[in-house]
C-alpha cells in the first residue's frame, strides 16, 4: 500500500467535510494510505501574509517541520494550503533572512527543522502517481453525457503550481478519463475572490458571477473544483448573486474527488455529495 | 644601443584617479633600455602625439611604449604617430593600464600603481625585442555583396552601385522588399510604405551595376577582406526567370491554396506565387512543399497554361561562387514568439494579433482591402486594445532590451484606428512612452491629444474571451486601480528579435554576435557599421532593433565604408603573421589542421647537405590568408613557427620582466 502524509487543512475538517470524505473514500478505494500529519495547524492561507511576512511563514513552516518527521510526500487537497506550503518551502530555500528568521523563531519554541517533505496537491499526486490509465481502469460507471466545466482556480497553478497557469489541463484530462464531457471554459484559473467574500463581498460577487455565468453559457451542468475555498465561494452565494445581477438558474459545485468516487462506483453518501448547498441530484440523475 | 621612450597617459582621470601616473613614469626611467619617460593628460590627443614625435627626434628614441588604454582603439593611432615621427609602426608597444588596471582596481591606488609599473616594465622588455615589420599589399576585388534585400540592403546596394561599383544582392525570399514591404504606413509622416519603398525596389532592380539574386542563400564564405569567395545557393525556382513574362496565368489556375506568409497567414496564396503584387522580380516561384505536382506527381496545370513555357519542374538548386571585396550584412529581424504569454491568448483567440498582422489589415492590398476587420468574423472593431512591450523589456519571459520601434508604430496604429473607424476607442497599455526621434514626440502627442487615443500606464494581466468580446484585465498604475476593457481586438507590440538563423550566418561569414544573436558592431559609438572582421559591414535590424530611417542611415554608412575599401586597387596587409624557420621545421604537418584559415600547407624544398641535394617537406604560410592567430605556433613541436610581433622570445621577455 502506497503511503502519503496528508495535510487536510482547516476547511476539510469543517465546511468542506464532503471533500475530506470523498478524498478518503476514493484513495481508500485506490488502495492509497493517507496518514494525517499529527497536530497540524492552519496554514494561514492568504490572510497572514498581509499582516507580517516572517510570521506568516511560521504557520506553514511548522506543518512542514512536523511532516518532515515522517516519510512520504505531503499531499494537500486545498489550493490555498498547497500554495502557502509551497511558497514557504520556496522562500526557505531562496531567502536566507527568511530561513534564519524561521529557524530563530522555531528554536524559541523548541522546534527544529530537520528537512522538508515534497509538497504536492492531491490532483498532482493522482495525475502523476496514480495516472490516467489506472483511473480509467477503475471506472465502473462512466460519467457519460455529464457536461462539466473544470475550474482549477488560481492557487493550484500559480505562482508555483504544476499545471499551465493560463489554460490548466490536468483537471480536464482527469474528467475526460472519468467519461465526462468537458466543455471549453475561459475561466479555469480565474480567482474566485477567496477571502474577499467576507471583507469585500461586492467585489467577490462580481468575480464569482463572471465564473458562473460563463459556465452556464457554455452549457455546463456542474462546475468541478479542486479547492474548498473555491467550492464555498461558488456554491454558497448563488442566491444572492442571482438577485444582485438578475441571473437565473443554479449550478452545483462538486469536488473532483466526488466525481471520481461516483465513476468508480462509490455511493453518494460515502462521498458527502448530499452536503453541497446547490443540490447536484438533478445533474447526477442520469449517472446514478 | 636601443633607446626606448615611455609615455604614460592619464586618460583624463580614467587612469590617474586610480594610478599615480607621475610615479609610474618616474619608475620607468630605471628600466633597462629606457632613455626617456614622461606622462601626459591625454596622450591620444594632438598635443600628446606631438609630445611623442618631438621626443623621438630630440631624445633620439628608436622604440616607444605607450601606457594607456586597450590597444583595440588606439594602437593604430599611436602606430601612425610614431610612423610620422620616423619610426617603423611595429616598434610600438602598448601597456593597457586602463581596462587592465585603473578600471578594475579603482579603490587601491598604491597597488594599482605597482601593477601599472609592472605592465609598463613588461611592455619595455617586449619592445626591446620588437622588430621592424613591413606591410605587404593584396589586390582588392571590386565587387560588393549585400546579404538581404530589405530596405537596408536595397539602400546599401543603391549607394554602392551609384559610385560605379558592381553589387550583388542576395535575398532569401522570392522577392526583395523585406519587412518594409509588409508595413502599411510609416511614422511620423503617415506616408505609405509601399509608395516610398517600391520605387527604390525598381531602382535597384534596374540599376546597371546591381545584380539581384533572389530566392537564394549564402552557402559558404571563404577568404578575407578584399577577396571573399562566397558560394551562393540559388534555390530552384521552378520558373525560368528569362522566359517568364510575369503574366500571372499560372497563379490564377493553380488549384492549391496555402496561407500566405507575407499576409501573416490571414489570406491564402497559391502554391505557385509571387509574395505580393509589387514583388521584384514580379515572377512566380513554386513552393515545392505544397505544390500538388511535387507532392503527388499529378497536376502540372501551371506548366500547361504558361504561354512561354517558363515553368520547369526539373530545375535544381544551383551553386555559384563569386569573389567579393566587401560584404554588407543586412538580414533584418524576426518577431518574438508571443505564444509564451499564455495570459494574452495569442494563437488561441483569433482577434489577438501582432502589430505586423495589423499592418496587413490596414493595407489596401491586404486581406481586408485596408478596412480594419476582425480576423475571427470580419466585423469592424470598435474597441481596439494595444499592448506594448510584449517580449521586450521583460527578462522573465522575453528579452531584456527595448525594441525601439513599438512606441511609434503603436501610436501610428492608434491614430489609424481613430481615423478609420467612427466612434472607435483605441486603448494603449504602456510601461513608458519612448519617442526620441525627429517629429516622433509630436506624433505621439497628436495621437493622444488630437486623435484621442487612451493611454493607460500599466501591464495587462489577462485576456479572455466572453461571447464575441475579448475581456482585457490590466492595471492603471497612475490611478492605482484595476482596469477592465471589453475589446473587439487586441494588438500586441511584439519584440523584434534576431533572425532564427542569425548565428549560423555570422559563423559562416566569420563575425561576432551578442547574446540575443544580434550582430556586434566593432565599436558601439565609433564603428557602428563595421564588424570585427575586416571587410564585413552591418546595416539595419540585424545589428539591433531599428526603424526605417535608422536602417537607411546605417545602410548608407555601410555603403560608404564599402566604397572606401573598393576605391583602392590594393590594400596593405597586417604583417603580424606566422613565419616558418625552414631550417628547423621537420615537416610533421601538425600545424596544417590546426590553422582555422587554411593558411598553411606543406611545400617541398631542396637543400644541399654534405654535398648532396636533398628534398624535404616544410610548412608554408600563405601570407594572404594568415590572420595571425598564433594557433600554429602552439602546435609546432620544434618551435619552427613563430608569430611575428608575438614571437616566443618576445613573450618570454615579458614574462622574465615580470617574474625575474
Amino acid at each position: 500500500m502506497v503511503a502519503y502524509q496528508y495535510y487536510p487543512g482547516c476547511s476539510l475538517h469543517a465546511s468542506a467535510r464532503d471533500y475530506d470524505e470523498s478524498v478518503r473514500g476514493v484513495l481508500g478505494h485506490l488502495a492509497i494510505k493517507l496518514e494525517e500529519v499529527p497536530d497540524w495547524n492552519c496554514c494561514g492561507a492568504t490572510i497572514t501574509p498581509s499582516l507580517n511576512q516572517l510570521q506568516s511563514q511560521i504557520l506553514p513552516a511548522r506543518n512542514l517541520a512536523l511532516a518532515a518527521e515522517n516519510r512520504g510526500d505531503l499531499v494537500v487537497p486545498c489550493n490555498a494550503c498547497y500554495m502557502s506550503l509551497k511558497k514557504v518551502q520556496h522562500n526557505m530555500v531562496k531567502y536566507k533572512e527568511i530561513r534564519e528568521g524561521v529557524i530563530d523563531i522555531f528554536s524559541q519554541a523548541g522546534l527544529s527543522l530537520t528537512g522538508m517533505p515534497e509538497v504536492r496537491h492531491l490532483l498532482e499526486m493522482i495525475m502523476e502517481d496514480v495516472g490516467l490509465a489506472k483511473v480509467k481502469e477503475m471506472v465502473t460507471k462512466p460519467l457519460k453525457d455529464l457536461k462539466i466545466v473544470s475550474y482549477s482556480g488560481c492557487q493550484l497553478v500559480r505562482p508555483l503550481g504544476f499545471d499551465d497557469p493560463e489554460d490548466p489541463q490536468a483537471l480536464d484530462q482527469l474528467m475526460e478519463a472519468l467519461g465526462a464531457k468537458v466543455l471549453p471554459f475561459s475561466q479555469k484559473s480565474h480567482c474566485c475572490g477567496s477571502s474577499l467574500m467576507t471583507t469585500q463581498p461586492e467585489l467577490a460577487f462580481k468575480m464569482v458571477d463572471s465564473i458562473l455565468e460563463e459556465a452556464k453559457k457554455v452549457g455546463a451542468e456542474m462546475v468541478v473544483v479542486t479547492c474548498p475555498m473555491c467550492q464555498l465561494n461558488l456554491d454558497a452565494y448563488q442566491g444572492q448573486i442571482n438577485n444582485k445581477f438578475n441571473r437565473t438558474g443554479q449550478l452545483p459545485i462538486i469536488y473532483f474527488t466526488q466525481l471520481m468516487g461516483l465513476a468508480m462506483g462509490l455511493s453518494k453518501s460515502q462521498l458527502g455529495i448530499q452536503r453541497g448547498i446547490v443540490s447536484s441530484n438533478k445533474a447526477l440523475e442520469k449517472i446514478v | 644601443m636601443k633607446r626606448v621612450g615611455v609615455f604614460i597617459c592619464h586618460c583624463g582621470t580614467n587612469i590617474s584617479a586610480a594610478v599615480d601616473c607621475e610615479k609610474v613614469a618616474e619608475n620607468a626611467k630605471s628600466f633597462p633600455g629606457v632613455a626617456y619617460s614622461t606622462d601626459y593628460k591625454y596622450m591620444c590627443a594632438e598635443p600628446g602625439q606631438e609630445l611623442i614625435k618631438k621626443a623621438i627626434k630630440e631624445q633620439k628614441l628608436d622604440r616607444i611604449v605607450v601606457a594607456s588604454c586597450s590597444p583595440r582603439m588606439h594602437e593604430p593611432t599611436f602606430r601612425r604617430c610614431i610612423e610620422s615621427g620616423g619610426l617603423n609602426a611595429y616598434l610600438l608597444e602598448m601597456a593597457n593600464i586602463r581596462e587592465h588596471c585603473s578600471w578594475v582596481h579603482p579603490d587601491d591606488k598604491e597597488r594599482a600603481t605597482i601593477k601599472a609599473t609592472d605592465l609598463v616594465k613588461m611592455a619595455v622588455a617586449k619592445v626591446m625585442q620588437n622588430e621592424a615589420l613591413v606591410r605587404s599589399t593584396i589586390p582588392i576585388t571590386k565587387r560588393a555583396l549585400v546579404i538581404g534585400g530589405g530596405i537596408a540592403g536595397i539602400q546599401a546596394a543603391l549607394d554602392i552601385a551609384n559610385t560605379g561599383h558592381i553589387v550583388d544582392v542576395v535575398e532569401k525570399e522570392p522577392s526583395i522588399g523585406g519587412r518594409m514591404a509588409q508595413v502599411d504606413k510609416t511614422f511620423p509622416t503617415l506616408d505609405c510604405s509601399a509608395c516610398i519603398l517600391t520605387p527604390k525596389m525598381v531602382d535597384v532592380a534596374n540599376h546597371p551595376n546591381v545584380n539581384l539574386i533572389t530566392y537564394s542563400e549564402i552557402e559558404k564564405v571563404e577568404g578575407y577582406v578584399g577577396n571573399f569567395d562566397v558560394t551562393i545557393r540559388k534555390k530552384a525556382r521552378s520558373v525560368d526567370l528569362k522566359a517568364c513574362t510575369g503574366c500571372g496565368t499560372c497563379i490564377q489556375k493553380c488549384p492549391t491554396k496555402v496561407p500566405s506568409e507575407f499576409e501573416m497567414e490571414m489570406m491564402d496564396r497559391k502554391a505557385i506565387y509571387t509574395p505580393f503584387p509589387q514583388a521584384i522580380p514580379n515572377k512566380p516561384v513554386i513552393d515545392r512543399e505544397n505544390c500538388r505536382y511535387f507532392k503527388s506527381g499529378k497536376c502540372g496545370v501551371c506548366q500547361k497554361v504558361c504561354p512561354t513555357n517558363a515553368v520547369d519542374f526539373t530545375q535544381e538548386d544551383e551553386l555559384v561562387t563569386e569573389r567579393y571585396g566587401a560584404i554588407v550584412v543586412a538580414t533584418g529581424f524576426d518577431l518574438f514568439d508571443e505564444s509564451v504569454y499564455g495570459e494574452y491568448g495569442y494563437g488561441k483567440y483569433k482577434d489577438v494579433i501582432t502589430g505586423l498582422h495589423f499592418e496587413r489589415l490596414l493595407n489596401a492590398s491586404g486581406p481586408t482591402m485596408g478596412k480594419i476587420k476582425r480576423p475571427s468574423d470580419g466585423k469592424i472593431p470598435q474597441n481596439v486594445v494595444f499592448i506594448k512591450c510584449v517580449g521586450s523589456r521583460d527578462e522573465a519571459k522575453g528579452k531584456a532590451y527595448c525594441s525601439k520601434t513599438c512606441c511609434m508604430y503603436t501610436a501610428k496604429h492608434a491614430t489609424l484606428v481613430r481615423e478609420k473607424i467612427k466612434d472607435s476607442n483605441a486603448y494603449v497599455f504602456y510601461m513608458d512612452v519612448r519617442t526620441p526621434g525627429k517629429g516622433y514626440d509630436e506624433f505621439y502627442t497628436r495621437t493622444t491629444d488630437q486623435y484621442g487615443a487612451k493611454y493607460i500606464r500599466g501591464r495587462v494581466s489577462k485576456i479572455y474571451e466572453k461571447g464575441d468580446k475579448l475581456i482585457v484585465w490590466g492595471e492603471d498604475t497612475l490611478l492605482g486601480r484595476p482596469v477592465e476593457i471589453e475589446a473587439d481586438m487586441v494588438v500586441l507590440a511584439t519584440a523584434m528579435v534576431a533572425k532564427a538563423d542569425a548565428a549560423k550566418l555570422a559563423q559562416m561569414v566569420g563575425f561576432s554576435y551578442d547574446q540575443n544573436h544580434f550582430y556586434t558592431e566593432a565599436h558601439p559609438k565609433l564603428a557602428p557599421v563595421e564588424t570585427h572582421t575586416a571587410g564585413v559591414f552591418l546595416a539595419g535590424a540585424c545589428q539591433g532593433p531599428k526603424d526605417i530611417p535608422e536602417s537607411v542611415a546605417q545602410a548608407s554608412a555601410a555603403a560608404v565604408k564599402v566604397c572606401g575599401l573598393l576605391s583602392k586597387e590594393e590594400m596593405p596587409t597586417e604583417p603580424i603573421i606566422s613565419a616558418v624557420n625552414e631550417a628547423i621545421c621537420s615537416g610533421c604537418g601538425m600545424c596544417v589542421p590546426v590553422c582555422p584559415y587554411t593558411a598553411i600547407d606543406l611545400k617541398v624544398i631542396q637543400e644541399r647537405i654534405h654535398g648532396k641535394t636533398v628534398s624535404r617537406k616544410v610548412a608554408n604560410v600563405n601570407s594572404g590568408l594568415c590572420q595571425g592567430c598564433g594557433a600554429c605556433t602552439v602546435a609546432c613541436r620544434s618551435a619552427a613557427l613563430n608569430l611575428k610581433h608575438f614571437t616566443n622570445e618576445q613573450i618570454l621577455a615579458e614574462v622574465d620582466a615580470l617574474c625575474l
